[in-house]
C-alpha cells in the first residue's frame, strides 16, 4: 500500500520532506546536509516533470497508435473484399504496363489461362494464346494510343476442366493522380455461353436449310435426334423420338440416340469434345447403320403408348402440345413407373413435335449420364429447333406417302407391262411353236411309219423309238406353250374351291404314291362358295402341286391347306421339299424362266395369270431346308 | 374304195398322210392349196376331205367354204398346227377338228367316225 503510495504521490513525499526541512532550519544542525536533500528534492521534482510530460506524451502516443491500427485493419478488410470480389468476379483481370508488361493479374486469369506461376512481370504474348500481341490489333496497344480497345474472340482450352471456353478481351484505360495514362486493365470475358446459343441459333438456321431439301424420313429423324444430341448444339446426352400412328391411334417409339450406357457415354464424350463440326459434316459423315443397334434404340422402338393413356407423359405431352419439364421423375407423378424405370433418368423434358397445328409425335431428352441440369432456357431453343424438325418431318412423311403411291403405280405398271410382256411371248411363241409343230409332224409321222416294218438289226427299231419319243416330248412342250399363248375366257360358275383341290389331289394320288409323298389335306368347314372357272383353277392346283411334288424327289410330305381369311379364302400349298434360292424366287413367275432341266417355264406364269384374272394373288415363301409355302389367296365376292 | 382328198402343201407331211392313209386302204389324191383342192373335187368327188388350214393361194376354211357350197354332203376334217381355230366360228362347219400331231392314230379314228357317220346318215 506504502509503495503505491509511494508510486503514485512522489509529489506529496517531497512536500513532506520540505515541510520537515523548513521546520528544522531553526535548530540548524548541519547546513550542507540540508542543501543536499533540497538538491535532491529539486533532481526528483525535475525528474518528475520530465517524466511527467513524457507519460503524457506516451499517452498521446498511445491513443494515436489504435486509431493507426484500427485504419490497417479496415484497409486489410477492404483489400479482402476487393480480393474476394476480383476472384468471383468471374472475368479474368490483368494490369498492364505502357511495355505491355504484366503488373497484377487476378486468380480466375490464372486459372483460364492455365497459369502455373505468377504472370507478373511477363510480357502479356507470354500468358495470352494470342496473336495479336505487340500489333495494332491488340486491345491494350490500342487503348495505349487513345483508342477503343476490344477484342472480338478467341478459343481457349483450359486444361483443368478439359472445356473449351470462348474468351472476349476488352481492354479499359487507367489513368494516375495526375491524370496520366500509366495502365491498361485488360478484362477478359467468358462468352462462352452466348456463344453456343449463337451457335444453336446457326444449327436451327443450318437445320431449316439442310431439311428443306431431306425428304428421306429415316435419313431426318437421324439428323433431328444427332442435333439434340451434339455436344456442341444442344449437347444432350440422349434422346428419343416418338411418331403418331394414327391409323392405331398410338405413339410409337422411332428411334432412339444416345450412349446405353456410362462407359460408352465417358468415350464418345471424350471423342466429340475435341471437335467441333458443322451440321453439314456431320449430315455428310453420317451413318445411319451406326447406332442403331443400341440397347437403347431397340428399347424406343418397342415402346408404344395408346393416345387414349393419358396418364403416360409422353402422351400428355403430345395432347397438351406443350412442353414438360421433369424434375424429379421419381416423385412426380405425371410420370409413370414403367417408363420411369425404361428411361432411367430422374430429369427430363418431352418436347412435342408440332406441324400445322397437329401433332405428329414427341421427343424425350435427358442428361442421364452428365446429371446437368436442363434449364428452362435450353428448353425453349429445343421447342424451337423441334418445331422446325416437325415440319421437316411432316414434308418427309407426305413425300413418303406420294412415294407409297408411285411404287403402287409402278407396281400395276410393272404387272400391265408383265401381261403385255405375256401377250407379246404368247403371240411369238404360238408362231413359233407352230412353224416347229408342222416338221415334228413329219418327223414323229414318218419314224412311227418306219416302226411298222421289221428289222434284222434291233438297233434301227430302238433308235427309230427314240426319236418318236423325243418327238412326242416336244410336241407336249409346245402344247404347254401354245396354251399359254392362247387368249383365255374365263368361265366363271360358283364352286366350292375344296371341291377342285379334291378332285386335283384325287387325280394325283398316283403320282403321289410313286413319288412317296404323304398328302395331309386341312379344308376349313364352311368355306364358301365363288365364282372361278373350275377348269382354270384345277390347271393352277396342278401346276402348284406338280412342282411342290417334283421339289421332293425323295419322298415327303405335303400339306394342303385352305382356309377363309378376311373377304378371301387362301390356300396353302406347303411342301418339305428343295427350297427355291432367292435369285431365282424373283424370277419364278416370269415366262420361259426354269430351273428343270424339261420344264417349259410356263407353269408358274400361266398359274399366277389365272389367279390374278380371278382377282386373287400369289405369295411364295421359300426357307433353306425348309421346303416352300405357295399361299393363293382368292377374294370372296 | 373310199377316196380321200388330202389338202397339204408341205410336202413332206403330204407325203406322210398319203403313205399312211394308203396304208390304211384308203385311195388317196392330193392337193397343195385350196385352189387345187377345189379342182379337185370336182375331178374326183371325194368320199372325205382332209382339209389343212394355212396354206398358200387359198386357205383351208375358205377352200372348205366352196366345197361346202357345192357338196353339202361331202365331211371334211380340219387338220391344222394351230387350235386357235378351234374357236372361229368358220371352222365350226367340219365335221371335226384336229391338231396335228405327229401320232395319227386320232386322224385315222376320225375319219373312220366321220365316214361310218356319212353313211349312216345317206
Amino acid at each position: 500500500m506504502s509503495k503505491r503510495q509511494a508510486t503514485y504521490y512522489p509529489k506529496e513525499v517531497i512536500d513532506k520532506i520540505r515541510n520537515v526541512l523548513n521546520k528544522s532550519k531553526g535548530m540548524v544542525l548541519d547546513e550542507d546536509l540540508l542543501n543536499t536533500v533540497e538538491n535532491i528534492c529539486q533532481g526528483v521534482e525535475s525528474n518528475l516533470k520530465r517524466k511527467k510530460s513524457k507519460a503524457s506524451e506516451l499517452a498521446r502516443n498511445i491513443i494515436k497508435e489504435g486509431e493507426s491500427k484500427n485504419l490497417g485493419e479496415q484497409i486489410q478488410e477492404e483489400r479482402e473484399i476487393f480480393g474476394n470480389i476480383m476472384e468471383v468476379i468471374g472475368t479474368g483481370l490483368c494490369l498492364l504496363d505502357k511495355d505491355s508488361k504484366v503488373v497484377w493479374a487476378n486468380d480466375t486469369l490464372k486459372e483460364w489461362l492455365d497459369l502455373k506461376e505468377s504472370p507478373v512481370g511477363n510480357h502479356c504474348s507470354n500468358i495470352y494464346q494470342c496473336d495479336v500481341a505487340g500489333t495494332d490489333k491488340c486491345p491494350a496497344v490500342r487503348v495505349f494510343k487513345g483508342e477503343e480497345g476490344h477484342l472480338p474472340e478467341s478459343w481457349v482450352t483450359t486444361t483443368k476442366t478439359e472445356k473449351r471456353m470462348h474468351i472476349q478481351h476488352i481492354a479499359i484505360p487507367m489513368t494516375n493522380k495526375e491524370g496520366v495514362l500509366e495502365n491498361v486493365l485488360l478484362l477478359t470475358v467468358d462468352v462462352t455461353k452466348s456463344e453456343k446459343l449463337v451457335h444453336r441459333l446457326l444449327l436451327l438456321q443450318q437445320f431449316g436449310e439442310i431439311t428443306q431439301g431431306t425428304l428421306h424420313l429415316d435419313k431426318l429423324l437421324h439428323l433431328i435426334l444427332t442435333c439434340i444430341t451434339a455436344d456442341y448444339s444442344f449437347g444432350f446426352n440422349r434422346a428419343m423420338l416418338f411418331l403418331i400412328n394414327q391409323e392405331l391411334d398410338v405413339l410409337n417409339g422411332k428411334l432412339a440416340i444416345g450412349p446405353s450406357s456410362l462407359e460408352e457415354a465417358t468415350q464418345i464424350q471424350a471423342e466429340m469434345s475435341s471437335k467441333h463440326d458443322s451440321l453439314r459434316d456431320i449430315i455428310d459423315r453420317l451413318d445411319y447403320s451406326h447406332n442403331i443397334d443400341t440397347p437403347f434404340n431397340t428399347m424406343t422402338k418397342l415402346m408404344v403408348y395408346p393416345l387414349t393413356d393419358t396418364r403416360e407423359v409422353v402422351v400428355s405431352c403430345a395432347k397438351g402440345k406443350k412442353p414438360i419439364i421433369i424434375k424429379d421423375a421419381d416423385n412426380d407423378p405425371r410420370v409413370t413407373e414403367e417408363f420411369r424405370k425404361s428411361l432411367g433418368a430422374s430429369e427430363f423434358v418431352c418436347v412435342p413435335l408440332i406441324a400445322k397445328n397437329e401433332t405428329i409425335g414427341v421427343i424425350v431428352a435427358d442428361n442421364v449420364y452428365t446429371v446437368e441440369r436442363i434449364s428452362e432456357d435450353r428448353v425453349n431453343t429445343l421447342t424451337m429447333f423441334v418445331n422446325q424438325a416437325a415440319l421437316a418431318i411432316e414434308n418427309a412423311e407426305t413425300y413418303k406417302r406420294l412415294e407409297d403411291k408411285i411404287n403402287q403405280l409402278t407396281e400395276i405398271q410393272e404387272r400391265l407391262i408383265r401381261s403385255e410382256k405375256l401377250a407379246a411371248i404368247g403371240s411369238m411363241s404360238s408362231y413359233v411353236a407352230h412353224e416347229i409343230r408342222n416338221p415334228l409332224v413329219t418327223i414323229g409321222g414318218f419314224a412311227k411309219t418306219l416302226s411298222r416294218f421289221t428289222f434284222t438289226d434291233s438297233k434301227i427299231k430302238t433308235n427309230i423309238d427314240i426319236i418318236i419319243e423325243e418327238v412326242k416330248r416336244l410336241e407336249e412342250i409346245l402344247n404347254n406353250i401354245t396354251d399359254f399363248g392362247k387368249p383365255s375366257t374365263l368361265e366363271k360358275v360358283d364352286t366350292q374351291i375344296c371341291k377342285i383341290m379334291e378332285d386335283t389331289c384325287m387325280l394325283m394320288e398316283n403320282y403321289f404314291q410313286e413319288k412317296q409323298i404323304k398328302l395331309h389335306k386341312r379344308f376349313e368347314e364352311d368355306i364358301p362358295e365363288i365364282s372361278v372357272d373350275p377348269a382354270q383353277i384345277k390347271q393352277v392346283f396342278l401346276n402348284i402341286i406338280m412342282n411342290a411334288v417334283e421339289s421332293m424327289p425323295d419322298g415327303g410330305d405335303l400339306d394342303v391347306i385352305i382356309k377363309s381369311v378376311y373377304k378371301s379364302i387362301e390356300i396353302d400349298i406347303i411342301d418339305t421339299g428343295k427350297s427355291i434360292p432367292q435369285r431365282v424366287l424373283q424370277n419364278i413367275f416370269d415366262p420361259f424362266f426354269t430351273t428343270k432341266p424339261s420344264g417349259t417355264g410356263v407353269g408358274l406364269p400361266v398359274s399366277l395369270k389365272i389367279i390374278e384374272d380371278h382377282g386373287g394373288n400369289i405369295d411364295v415363301k421359300s426357307k433353306h431346308g425348309k421346303g416352300t409355302r405357295m399361299s393363293l389367296t382368292l377374294p370372296i365376292k | 374304195m373310199t377316196t380321200i382328198l388330202l389338202v397339204e402343201d408341205d410336202k413332206n407331211q403330204k407325203l406322210l398322210y398319203e403313205q399312211e392313209l394308203r396304208h390304211e386302204g384308203y385311195e388317196v389324191v392330193t392337193a397343195s392349196n385350196g385352189k387345187e383342192a377345189l379342182e379337185k373335187v370336182q375331178e374326183n368327188l371325194p368320199d372325205i376331205v382332209i382339209m389343212d388350214i394355212n396354206m398358200p393361194k387359198m386357205d383351208g376354211i375358205e377352200a372348205m367354204g366352196k366345197i361346202l357350197g357345192k357338196n353339202k354332203e361331202i365331211p371334211v376334217i380340219i387338220n391344222t398346227a394351230y387350235s386357235n381355230y378351234k374357236d372361229s366360228f368358220m371352222s365350226w362347219a367340219a365335221d371335226a377338228y384336229i391338231v396335228k400331231t405327229s401320232d395319227l392314230s386320232e386322224l385315222k379314228e376320225k375319219i373312220k367316225e366321220v365316214l361310218a357317220k356319212k353313211s349312216k346318215d345317206s
